[in-house]
Parts: C-alpha cells; sequence; structure tokens
C-alpha cells in the first residue's frame, strides 16, 4: 500500500528524507529543501539587495546543487543579487580537469558566468608537481592553503561582496570532531559561524550549513542536475577520514547526531586566558596571516628552495630558514633576493616561467 | 592537516613499537636505579617507587593546585566499585594517612550507587554491594548506599549508612519506584536514549544523595580515558553546553560541587597503580545496551584511534579543558548578581543551565524550521506558515497549521474528535515538557515511547514552570 507524503498534501511518497525521517513526495521534498535553505540565508542575513556573490564551484554536487538553488532562490524571493561562477583549477590531472568541465556546462545550463583561476598562474606550481616533490603524506596541506588564497585572489579580481561555499552540516560537523581531535582550539571557535571572514578579506558563508549530504544527492537527483563525483586522488590519507568515519558511525545510529554536532559546536567557546593566535598581515604578500609570513608564502618557500617540508614541520625550522635568507641577501648575491614587489626569476632551475613568490594583492594582473 | 605549533595544534604521529620490559633489561628512566617495572606513554620506562611517587603526586596536586579543598572539609565520594573508584579509594587512605605536610586534610565519606534494578533480580548482581561495602568497611571508612530508582520518587529518599552488621539483613527495595524505573527504561526505543536517561539519572541521584545527607561538596573518580571519551560523545549527543559541567575539575550545579580528582590520570596508569599496590578490583555490573549507542559508538572509536595515534586522548582532554559553555560566558559579561540564574532556567531532567535560547540562525532553530515542512505535526513557529488552516485545540485557542495533518487517522481519513482530543493533550504536554529541557534531553525525549513514565519529580519540575511562566507573563511589564 503506497505511503502518503507526511507534509499531508495528499500525494504518494517517494523517498524517506535522511534528516528526519518523513515519507514525502517529490515536490514536497524540493519545497522543504530549498525553504530550508532561504531560512538559514534569512535567518543569518547572509546577503543585502545588490550585493555581488561568487559561487566557489568545483563541480562537485555541493557547489553545483548550490549554484541552482541560489539562482532559483534568488529568482524567487527577489534576492537582488548578481551571482558569478568561481572556480579554482589545482592542477590534479584526470580530476580537476573533468570536474572544470562540468562548471562550464553549469555556466551554459544555469545561464551564471564563470571565472577560472588556476593554482599555475598563481603560485607556479600544480598538485601534480608538489604531490611529486612531496609525496601524499601532507598534499591536502598545499591544496587547502592554496586554494583559500586562490578563492580569495579570485573574488578579489572580480570585486565581489562576498563569497558562498558549499559546505553542508556533514562537512561543519566533521571539522568539529575534527577540531576536538587535533586539540585546535582556535578553529574550533570559528568553525561553526555561518559566515567567516574579517578587515581585509572577503567574508564567506556558508548557505548549506544546516543541510544534509545526503539531501543534496537527493535533491540532485530527483532535479537531474549534473555533477561530478570522484573523489580526489590524493586524498585518501588525510588524518579527517577518521573523523568522517565516527561521523558516518553516529549518523548510522542516530540521523541526527549531524545537526547535535553542530549544535554542541556553537555551545561552546574558548576559556579565558587560553592562548590564540593573532591576526596580522603578511610581510610577503599582504594576506591575512597569524603569523609574519602566512602559510602559503611559507609552502610556496618550500617548495622553489627544494625543501618541501618546510611549512609542515616545526615553526622554528622555518624562522630559522627566513633568517637565513635574509642574512644571505645582505651578504653574497648568489641567492636571489626575495623582494616582494619585484617580480623576478630564480636562478634555481625553475620548471615554469612565471614568478614563483606570491605577488601583492594589489600588484596582480591578469 | 598536519600542521605546526603556533596553534598550538599536536603533530599526529602514528604510534611505533611499546617498549618492551620483559627481558627485566631496562632501566628506569627517572632514577636509573632500579628495573623498569612499567611502561608509560608507549615509550616511558618507570620502576616501581617512581611509577608510585608519580601516580600520588599527580592526584595530590589535582587537589592541591586547585586551592579548592579545605581542611575539615566534608566530602561525599562516589564510589561505582570500578577500577577509578578503588584507586580513588585507597589514595585517599595513603594521603590521610601521610605524616608529613603533603597529608590530605579533609572528611572523606563514601557512597555506592546500587544499580542493581537494571539487571532484574540477579542475585549476584546484588551481592556486589555488599563488597564495595566491606571494602569501604576495611579501610575504616563509613559508606552509604543509595539506590538508583529512588530517582523515581517525588521526595528524596535519603541513603543508608552501612555497617559491618548489616551483612545479614537485606537491603529494603521499593518494588514500586522499581516497577516505574524498568516501566522508564524499557519504554526507550533506542539504546542512545537508554544510556543517556541512565547516565542523566545517575548524575541526579548522586546529587540528591549529596544534597540530602548535606554535604556541599562530592568527588567523582573520573579518569583521563572516560573524559576524554566523554567530551566527544557529549558532543555527539548535543550537549556540547554541559561539557565543562562533566568534565573540569570543579563543576558547581544547583547546590553541590562537584570535583574530580582523578582526571589526569590516564586508565593504564590506574591500572598499574592497583596491580603494584596488590589491589582486587571489584568487578562491577555495567549497563551495556544491547544494540549500538552514541556512547558506545564513541568509546570504539577512540579507543581504537589511540591505539594509531597514542597522542588522542591527552589532545582531546587538554581540548575539553579549554572550552567553557557560551551561555555562561554570556551571563557573566551581563551582570552578576546572584539572582540572575533562577530555577526557570535550568532543564527538568538533567539539572544544567538551558542551551536553547539560540536565536534563529542556530542548528536548534534549523530542526524546529525542518519538522514544519516535513513533519505531520503541527509546531508553533513565529515563521510564516505556507499554508494556513486554523485549527480549532482542546483548551479553545487556535494555532497555524502549517501543512501538517494532525491526528493519525487523517491518514485513513476518517475524523475521530475524540482521538484528536487525546492526541491533542499528549501533544500539547510533550510540547511544554520539551520547552522545560536542554537540547540534549529533548533529542532523548524523542525516543521516549511515553513522556508520562518519566520521574515523578521531573514532572513536578515541569508544572511548576509552566506555572512560573504564566505568573511571569502576568506581570511581565513590571519586572525591570
Amino acid at each position: 500500500m503506497p505511503v502518503k507524503c507526511t507534509a499531508d498534501c495528499g500525494r504518494n511518497a517517494v523517498l524517506k528524507r535522511p534528516k528526519t525521517g518523513d515519507a514525502l513526495c517529490k515536490e514536497c521534498f524540493f519545497r522543504a529543501f530549498e525553504e530550508e535553505v532561504h531560512h538559514t540565508i534569512t535567518a543569518a542575513k547572509l546577503f543585502v539587495p545588490g550585493d555581488y556573490v561568487a559561487i566557489a564551484a568545483s563541480g562537485g554536487k555541493d557547489s553545483t546543487v548550490l549554484a541552482y538553488v541560489m539562482k532559483l532562490l534568488n529568482d524567487r524571493y527577489n534576492y537582488g543579487l548578481k551571482l558569478v561562477l568561481l572556480s579554482v583549477d589545482e592542477g590534479i590531472t584526470g580530476y580537476r580537469d573533468d570536474s572544470l568541465e562540468t562548471v562550464k556546462r553549469n555556466e551554459q545550463q544555469y545561464g551564471i558566468p564563470l571565472k577560472v583561476v588556476s593554482y599555475e598562474e598563481l603560485y607556479g606550481w600544480t598538485m601534480d608537481r608538489i604531490v611529486e616533490q612531496t609525496g601524499r603524506r601532507s598534499n591536502c596541506t598545499f591544496c587547502g592553503v592554496f586554494r583559500r588564497q586562490a578563492l580569495d585572489r579570485g573574488a578579489a579580481l572580480l570585486g565581489v561582496d562576498k563569497i558562498v561555499t558549499g559546505h553542508n552540516a556533514d562537512d561543519i560537523a566533521e571539522t568539529v570532531l575534527m577540531n576536538i581531535l587535533r586539540g585546535d582550539v582556535a578553529r574550533l571557535q570559528r568553525c561553526t559561524a555561518i559566515v567567516t571572514g574579517s578587515e581585509g578579506v572577503i567574508s564567506r558563508s556558508k548557505p548549506f550549513k544546516y543541510t544534509y549530504e545526503k539531501e543534496i544527492v537527493m535533491y540532485a537527483y530527483f532535479k537531474r542536475l549534473d555533477y561530478f563525483s570522484t573523489e580526489c586522488i590524493y586524498s585518501p590519507n588525510a588524518y579527517r577520514g577518521h573523523a568522517r568515519v565516527f561521523l558516518k558511525d553516529l549518523e548510522k545510529v542516530r540521523a541526527t547526531s549531524i545537526i547535535d554536532v553542530i549544535h554542541s559546536g556553537e555551545s561552546f567557546s574558548v576559556r579565558e586566558g587560553v592562548k590564540m593566535p593573532t591576526q596580522s598581515i603578511c610581510e610577503r604578500c599582504g594576506h591575512v596571516s597569524s603569523q609574519a609570513v602566512c602559510k602559503a608564502c611559507v609552502l610556496l618557500e618550500g617548495l622553489n628552495k627544494g625543501k618541501p617540508r618546510l611549512g609542515l614541520g616545526k615553526s622554528s625550522k622555518v624562522e630559522e630558514h627566513l633568517a637565513r635568507q635574509s642574512t644571505d641577501s645582505s651578504g653574497t648575491t648568489q641567492t636571489p633576493t626575495d623582494a616582494p614587489h619585484t617580480a623576478q626569476p630564480s636562478h634555481t632551475p625553475s620548471r615554469s616561467t612565471h614568478s614563483n613568490t606570491l605577488r601583492t594583492l594589489h600588484s596582480l594582473d591578469f | 592537516m598536519c600542521s605546526v605549533d603556533p596553534d598550538g595544534v599536536i603533530e599526529m604521529t602514528r604510534a611505533t613499537g611499546t617498549l618492551d620490559i620483559s627481558k627485566g633489561d631496562v632501566m628506569c628512566r627517572k632514577c636509573a636505579s632500579a628495573v623498569a617495572e612499567v611502561v608509560l606513554r608507549v615509550r616511558d620506562a618507570y620502576c616501581r617507587d617512581c611509577f608510585l611517587a608519580y601516580f600520588t603526586h599527580k592526584f595530590r596536586s589535582t587537589i592541591g593546585k586547585s586551592k579548592q579543598i579545605h581542611p575539615g572539609d566534608r566530602i561525599l565520594v562516589g564510589l561505582s566499585g570500578g577500577a577509578s573508584s578503588t584507586a580513588l579509594l585507597h589514595l585517599i587512605r595513603e594521603g590521610l594517612q601521610e605524616s608529613s605536610h603533603k597529608k590530605l586534610r579533609f572528611d572523606p565519606v563514601f557512597l555506592y550507587v546500587d544499580e542493581c534494578v537494571l539487571f532484574g533480580s540477579v542475585d549476584e548482581v546484588c551481592d556486589h554491594v555488599h563488597k564495595v561495602v566491606e571494602q569501604v568497611a576495611s579501610l575504616g571508612f563509613q559508606c552509604y548506599v543509595a539506590a538508583l530508582e529512588q530517582v523515581m520518587a517525588l521526595q528524596p529518599v535519603l541513603p543508608v549508612l552501612r555497617t559491618q552488621e548489616w551483612k545479614e539483613m537485606k537491603h529494603t527495595v521499593d518494588e514500586n519506584l522499581r516497577k516505574k524505573f524498568c516501566e522508564l527504561f524499557t519504554s526507550c526505543k533506542s539504546a542512545s536514549a537508554q544510556q543517556d536517561l541512565h547516565d542523566q539519572l545517575l548524575q541526579t541521584v548522586l546529587r540528591q544523595c549529596a544534597h540530602s545527607l548535606g554535604f556541599r561538596k562530592m568527588f567523582l573518580g573520573d579518569n583521563s580515558t572516560t573524559l576524554s571519551v566523554r567530551i566527544l560523545s557529549q558532543v555527539a549527543l548535543g550537549r556540547g553546553s554541559q561539557l565543562p559541567a562533566r568534565v573540569h575539575f570543579k563543576a558547581a550545579s544547583q547546590s553541590v560541587e562537584v570535583y574530580r580528582p582523578m582526571r589526569e590520570l590516564l586508565e593504564n596508569e590506574i591500572l598499574h597503580y592497583l596491580n603494584l599496590q596488590d589491589i582486587t578490583v571489584l568487578r562491577p555490573p555495567t549497563f551495556q545496551p544491547k544494540n549500538t549507542s552514541i556512547a558506545s559508538c564513541t568509546e570504539e572509536f577512540v579507543r581504537s584511534l589511540q591505539n594509531d595515534f597514542p597522542a588522542t586522548i591527552p589532545t582531546i582532554f587538554r581540548t575539553g579543558d579549554k572550552l567553557v559553555s557560551t551561555t555562561t560566558q554570556a551571563e557573566k559579561e551581563h551582570d552578576s548578581s546572584a539572582d540572575s540564574l533562577t530555577s526557570d532556567d535550568f532543564c527538568a531532567l538533567c539539572g544544567s543551565t538551558l542551551d536553547t535560547e539560540k536565536g534563529e540562525a542556530s542548528a536548534l532553530h534549523a530542526t524546529v524550521v525542518s519538522q514544519k515542512y516535513s513533519s505531520k505535526r503541527p509546531q508553533e513557529i513565529n515563521a510564516v506558515p505556507v499554508q494556513e488552516c486554523g485549527k480549532v485545540k482542546s483548551d479553545g485557542e487556535t494555532s497555524p497549521d502549517p501543512g501538517g495533518g494532525m491526528c493519525g487517522c487523517a491518514k485513513a481519513g476518517g475524523g475521530c474528535s475524540k482521538t484528536n482530543m487525546n492526541v491533542d493533550q499528549k501533544w500539547e504536554m510533550s510540547k511544554t515538557l520539551e520547552q522545560c529541557l536542554c537540547y540534549g534531553c529533548r533529542v532523548t525525549l524523542r525516543d521516549l515511547a511515553d513522556t508520562g513514565l518519566l520521574p515523578a519529580k521531573v514532572q513536578a519540575t515541569v508544572a511548576e514552570q509552566k506555572q512560573r511562566k504564566i505568573m511571569k507573563e502576568q506581570i511581565q511589564d513590571f519586572l525591570l
């Protein structure tokens, strides 16, 4: 006997909602999904009319559905937003080039313009070449740090007011758990905020903060949305994998546990007296950083000087290296100076014709 | 990602092999003069004396550095009979006998909560209480016994002081309370709810006993390992705001201050201590529901992760130490008057501060919104309902019914107003109940088949809070 949709519209139910377990028909599910995102956006006051918003698009399910829903809600509720898709090319063959094709298709299908920035242009290195240098253990560190800055730089180029990313409830719950496991209280305090960003940085928000990953897949499936769904070929060894497995087990025991974890994350803050990193600006490229030299510059320095593990080990080694750089430059002229404003090609054998140091945000010209 | 120290983030390195001291050739790393008998932290070897010194020092310094325990304080020590409790018992006795200036100076009295209601009336399980009392008495201390089922009673029951002579008497059992307790437990639809309920009720009993016996301070034997597991399982249960109260050294709750002096000692260190001192550990019957629960899932995860990454438990523990609840932070900033936390702000079931005033942009509100759009039960929300259709409730109020059918028989197509009324009343009751509970207890409540089975005290508290809310509304305009 067919089950009736529990939203009482009279139709037969075709799916069971992962978030609440209710049986719903397709239309009511779409409505529930869209209204919940709309509620998240309005309750948190994410946008004002006239905002120019960049949608971080990777071609994966979260960003495809995000682009679709943002456009739909923008039209339906007259948010008054101007939308653009912003995509980052990390240079991972067999993964990123395929997903970029998806984003290009999305540009056509949803009628939202697209801008692509690549690691090659920005840093002079692709992920494939970075993995060759560092091996497979800490590649996610490089990619994550570089991608965050790449998004910021791309957004700055476009002149957008805000960025939205497709982080869903599962991602945030996973991040809460991972930060507890790693002891990172600074990030723990920030990670449940729906809007992140500070002085001088374009704010990013997460409209899918309370949306389950399974529901996003379900929405895309029933709406027949086109996306690229393979795991990054370099990802299996990340420590985050442990938190993910734990979260999936919790979800199997109790479906609401994902939101419960987020609620817990929202309910605590850091005790007074605990040392927290302060925010300042990177000496070299001007990007926001909690250290004198930002992580991206440190990692890049390591890659260029043939010491790929520079940013991944002890901070004291980083300081030593940087100190040695400045004493060398004042002495002999064998090692090139690391002047932030001029783009000098380095003397060490370089595989790229672009400069390997980061230019300041202001001097970028594409 | 494995990143560097400036954030204080620990690099997660995989475990290498544990140091092997079985051949008796490794010397103690501290005194270098005796053969090592114990390995801690994978590769640190200690001889017997150095280990015992380290262990007792850690215990005493946890108490000493807090400067919260003063000479002459009367302290109720909660025992479960397990390894941690047993170690606590012996450490306290050693500390009191110490003749130097390091002597512990407080008056401990012990309490054991008898949980045999959870296991039916199996005799050997119920004999456990005798063994624990004997153990305490043999060290020269007084021991009270309380029964877990007393939480169902409306008036708190005074725990009984057990003496040696009592061994022959069977302790009195209140059958009525036992029956109510069992009914409550069997009405839980999930193992997680059972385990959470058990945890909250046990804490309530401990507090009630301390209060009725007139103790202001209490010791519990939680060790580092159990606390780390608890940190993660509380987060998973949505009880993040109660983390400080369950994990920090000192937790003040209503009228009792709870302390955890064993908190910096790891489980394996405690086992080594008991082993070296030749202390037998009684095996208390532990409550383990058959199916997987959130708590058991978490414990399994932490223990297996600890095997691969030995820094896991210390890291989780240290993180928990640095966290406080956002509600208490906000209150501290706003006012310091003692009346600011009225009894209306506490959860009726677990007694912790309510964490449900979160505003519209929060996880809590998101769940309310989800229910509104997909569930058949009408919810009272201030958002614009999609379909307006007034529904007359049993007490004459109308409420917007956003597209949801009320009665189960809407499916069958027939209306029956009488059933409507009963379902209405029950729904009204559980709504009122929900308003008086914290987030974590609300989650557990959803898994209870019949909320009427909750302890009488809880229901009385809910009724009282409802009454106070009405009173407050009446005088709202005149409150400053």
